[in-house]
């Protein structure tokens, strides 16, 4: 019979006894095939969970299944139940952690784990390699309230993330704007704001990268200024991904900003915060929370739903961004290069943006590429711009782009988007994701994810797959 | 010579946008060895399945009676 330690807040298993871990411990033990004895030396898990979180009927045995399931994986995080309300969760994510550590309620270690401590289990995920911390997609815990720490233990574990930041405050930030020079309803070019959004950044030197060509409207050398240079691109059409690859190669900075010549900045100081988690070098794409001009949500994070990249929460007010979770730093599978900071040598690396996708989803495609060099795409919602969507160039996707999308990544199974969402099929709502929609029953246990991105064969797309569609 | 290759330009700005493409393209080669990788493992599974499948369908032909009649004319005509 294998053992199993459960570890608490709690000193004595007395003290457990009466508390509501207590009377599920009891349920769960009858007829199991593994006792709770943690004198055992043949402990195969340990699991850490407060006194006054219960473990829902047949927790245990499905953790205990999965890690035997799963040789591959030493830590395994799951989802909970809070005031009668599902928590449900991507994989993991430490900048999450750091600013929600409720989502420590319950971790099970393989082996005997001592400090059982909100602090011990941060320390035990954010010392372990990612790839071997798993999160299964399921409902096994329960709680009355919020997992709540006091506040040395909740500035720990911020400092554990903190820590990661090795490298110097960034103090010098290239921002590249391609820009055709529409103008708004004033007759203002869009590009005025975004190049006064540049400056209103916090970092102390900057150098806006103007990248031009023969379409541009008006005279763009009027734009010319000390902290502003104009990059010419060559005579084509227009490709926003060429473009900015142009203004990345004339970039004389070691941090690059693309942005969007439609946005313009609410609050002073957005791109020191964007700037701050990137001296994490793990980190590899920083983007920023973009509202509408009417304050409602454009761009909080990307999520793969089908393959099909979406902008999660669009359309939400920020106070139901705030009441869904939407609002937290976290790790995701993408950002919107509307607003994306990345280290100059990183997009080098990579190859920049895929001019083979001029127009839609280079940005997911980047931090794809990204993510499978190790490193990790973090949205920050701290830093917010009004985005003008559309107002420079017709928000449309063609299904050729998802066609070549598709046909270079196949179907990725977006490890931060829980499987049990459920996407309205309405093309025409803006709130086409559902990471607020949450399914009306208790989801079914999905297979246990890690933050790696991986690519299986879309099956509806298989022809594409085959390159019988994709145009070269 | 093809005026058009970037590798005949003596302009670096040129050659070094060309690395660029380059690196991307060895990135999607990379993404697609995965992809194909996928799409191998599932036809295989399928592959399998269609075999196990057509087995099963001879067992059944080669225990109904029609085959039995056959057989038992064959024997008679040989």
């Amino acid at each position: 019979m294998a053992a199993l330690l459960i570890a608490t807040d709690l000193p004595t298993p007395t003290e457990l006894e009466s508390t509501p871990l207590g009377a599920s411990l009891n349920a769960a033990a009858t007829g199991a095939t593994w006792t709770l004895d943690p004198s055992d030396n043949g402990v195969i898990a340990t699991v850490m969970i407060d006194h006054d979180t219960s473990l829902r009927p047949g927790a245990l045995d499905l953790i205990l299944w999965t890690l035997a399931a799963h040789p591959e994986v030493d830590l395994v995080t799951a989802d909970g139940c809070t005031g009668g309300e599902w928590r449900l969760r991507g994989a993991w994510s430490p900048t999450r952690v750091a600013v929600s550590p409720d989502e420590l309620d319950l971790v099970v270690a393989r082996g005997r784990i001592t400090d059982a401590s909100l602090l011990g289990r941060a320390q035990q995920l954010f010392a372990a390699d990612p790839a071997r911390i798993g999160h299964l997609p399921a409902v096994v815990t329960e709680r009355a309230a919020d997992l709540v720490p006091d506040d040395s233990t909740a500035s720990s574990i911020a400092a554990l993330l903190t820590g990661r930041r090795s490298s110097p405050e960034i103090d010098a930030v290239s921002i590249v704007i391609p820009t055709a020079g529409f103008v708004d309803d004033t007759g203002t070019p869009f590009v005025t704001a975004a190049i006064g959004a540049a400056r209103r950044g916090g970092i102390a030197r900057i150098e806006i990268l103007l990248v031009v060509g023969d379409e541009f409207v008006g005279n763009a050398e009027a734009f010319i200024e000390n902290d502003v240079r104009l990059v010419r691109r060559p005579s084509g059409s227009w490709n926003f991904s060429a473009a900015v690859n142009l203004g990345v190669l004339a970039a004389r900075h070691d941090h690059v900003l693309v942005l969007n010549d439609d946005v313009e900045a609410i609050n002073d100081g957005w791109l020191a915060t964007m700037a701050t988690p990137l001296r994490d070098p793990d980190i590899g794409a920083v983007g920023a929370l973009l509202v509408f001009p009417d304050h409602t949500v454009q761009h909080a994070g990307m999520v793969i739903d089908d393959a099909l990249p979406l902008h999660c929460f669009a359309g939400s007010t920020l106070d139901e961004l705030r009441a869904s979770g939407g609002y937290r730093p976290r790790e995701m599978a993408a950002v919107t290069g509307a607003c994306l900071l990345a280290r100059r040598a990183d997009l080098l690396a990579v190859g920049g943006l895929c001019e083979e996708l001029p127009f839609n989803f280079n940005d997911v495609d980047l931090c794809f590429k990204l993510l499978r060099r190790g490193q990790r795409v973090l949205f920050t919602p701290e830093a917010m711009l009004v985005h003008h969507e559309g107002a420079s160039r017709e928000p449309v996707t063609h299904g050729w782009e998802w066609d070549r999308f598709v046909h270079r990544w196949g179907h990725v199974v977006d490890p931060w988007y829980h499987p049990a969402y459920i996407r309205p099929d309405d093309p025409g709502d803006r709130r086409r994701n559902a990471d607020h929609l949450l399914p009306a029953a208790v989801p079914d246990p999905g297979k246990l994810r890690t933050a790696v991105l991986h690519s299986v064969v879309h099956e509806a797309r298989l022809r594409s797959h085959e390159g019988a569609t994709v145009p070269e | 010579m093809s005026e058009s290759d970037p590798i005949d330009t003596d302009d670096p700005s040129v050659l070094r946008a060309e690395i660029l493409r380059l690196r991307d393209r060895a990135a999607s080669i990379d993404a697609r060895v995965e992809v194909l990788e996928a799409l191998i493992a599932t036809r295989d599974t399928q592959i399998t399945e269609y075999d196990a499948e057509v087995n099963r369908l001879r067992d059944v032909v080669a225990q109904s009676s029609i085959t039995r009649v056959r057989q038992a004319i064959d024997r008679r005509r040989s």
